[in-house]
């Protein structure tokens, strides 16, 4: 290094230039941290969001592929969802009588559809203090359960103050196709009927 | 070199700023995700919905009118509820001794063994949704109740020293003489 001005002052210069220098070195390094403080920030918020987001999401449906259990009211044991790849299943509440969803309502909705694909199942839900007795005489339509597991259950009462069914296929089916549940009957057969056409084009409910 | 060094001091305290506006925003965000998570009823002194089912072997279970109930969420898969079995089983003599009802459920159906024991029932199904008082995804958890259905004490995940204490506290104190 030259220097051709008095000593001190040469010495003044090079302490400045060496305390730019490291002025300089401490703004990159406080401009990396910040890139980094702001990349954790925005990782962690858009993941956050995602989470917020599934926690509130209304859709929820049971698990299903198999695991689809509960306890059947009618014969007193076990019902799991059939294994075999063809079956579809539309899961749903049963309503109070005389509402949209009451025994009456998916007993007819399910004699409609079994009447043009015969293999598609229902499983209704009798949550306490439904009635979900049958007429007597009249041919049972449906699997009825009374209990099913805490995840099951805690999905199956969110669909039911969303007013909402779930259609099901096989074992293959990594997902439930959520159904409205509309006021007719008719209307709400061939819709199940659709999806389960639908399902059957493209391999999936 | 100076032009430069300018632009990145504004880049330095511009990206504080907004650091600390996401952080804010985060935190907002972590706030509410929180309580989504957190059921709603969830509260010592509110009350646990009251609830039948079916047990492992197939059974209809129907509580009975035992002082206090302990519900326990677990699953043979969960590594933390193995961790966690000393001091729960340590909970269980005390409980036993309480005549207290023991009620184990697991999120999933399928996800405990059958395993006798005094005092302990294992459902598989129940007839009620108990979302909105307990965290079905979350295991273990035990929640101790009183003989009228009414949440005494509440505790997420493995006991401690201090939890595991003030359970058996509770426990006793719910025990008739």
């Amino acid at each position: 290094m030259s220097c051709r001005k008095p000593a001190s002052r040469c010495v003044t210069i090079m302490d400045t230039n060496h305390r730019e220098r490291g002025g300089a070195l401490a703004i990159m390094i406080a401009l990396g941290i910040s890139v980094l403080a702001f990349g954790a920030l925005a990782y962690n918020g858009v993941s956050a969001l995602k989470k917020l987001q599934v926690a509130s999401s209304s859709a929820t449906a049971p698990p299903a592929n198999g695991a689809l259990m509960g306890h059947d009211v009618i014969t007193g044991g076990e019902w799991v969802l059939p294994s075999e790849t063809d079956g579809v299943v539309v899961l749903f509440n049963i309503g109070r009588d005389g509402d949209a969803g009451s025994m009456a309502f998916w007993q007819k909705v399910a004699m409609l559809v079994r009447m043009a694909e015969p293999s598609i199942q229902f499983v209704g839900l009798c949550s306490i203090g439904r009635s979900c007795d049958l007429q007597p005489g009249e041919k049972l339509f449906l699997a009825v359960l009374s209990s099913m597991d805490l995840l099951q259950m805690h999905a199956m009462s969110k669909a039911a103050r969303q007013n909402r069914a779930f259609v099901y296929r096989g074992e293959s089916s990594t997902s439930a196709t959520p159904l409205t549940v509309a006021l007719n009957e008719q209307n709400l057969a061939e819709e199940i009927i659709n999806i389960y056409r639908q399902s059957r084009a493209t391999g999936g409910a | 070199m100076n032009g430069l060094l300018k632009a990145a001091s504004w880049a330095v305290a511009g990206l504080v700023v907004v650091n600390a506006c996401a952080g804010v925003g985060y935190l907002l965000v972590e706030r509410q995700l929180e309580s989504a998570r957190r059921p709603a009823m969830s509260a010592i002194g509110g009350k646990f919905p009251a609830f039948s089912g079916v047990d492992v072997s197939g059974q209809r279970w129907v509580a009975t009118d035992a002082p206090c109930r302990i519900v326990r969420v677990t699953a043979d898969s969960c590594e933390f509820c193995g961790i966690d079995k000393p001091a729960y089983e340590a909970l269980l003599d005390v409980a036993r001794e309480a005549r207290c009802e023991v009620i184990e459920l697991s999120p999933r159906a399928g996800q405990m063994a059958r395993n006798e024991r005094l005092a302990v029932v294992q459902l598989s199904f129940v007839d009620t949704d108990l979302g909105s008082v307990l965290a079905p995804f979350v295991a273990p958890q035990t929640i101790i109740l009183d003989g009228a259905w009414t949440m005494k004490w509440i505790g997420r995940g493995m006991f401690s020293e201090n939890t595991l204490a003030s359970s058996m506290a509770t426990v006793r104190s719910l025990a008739v003489d």
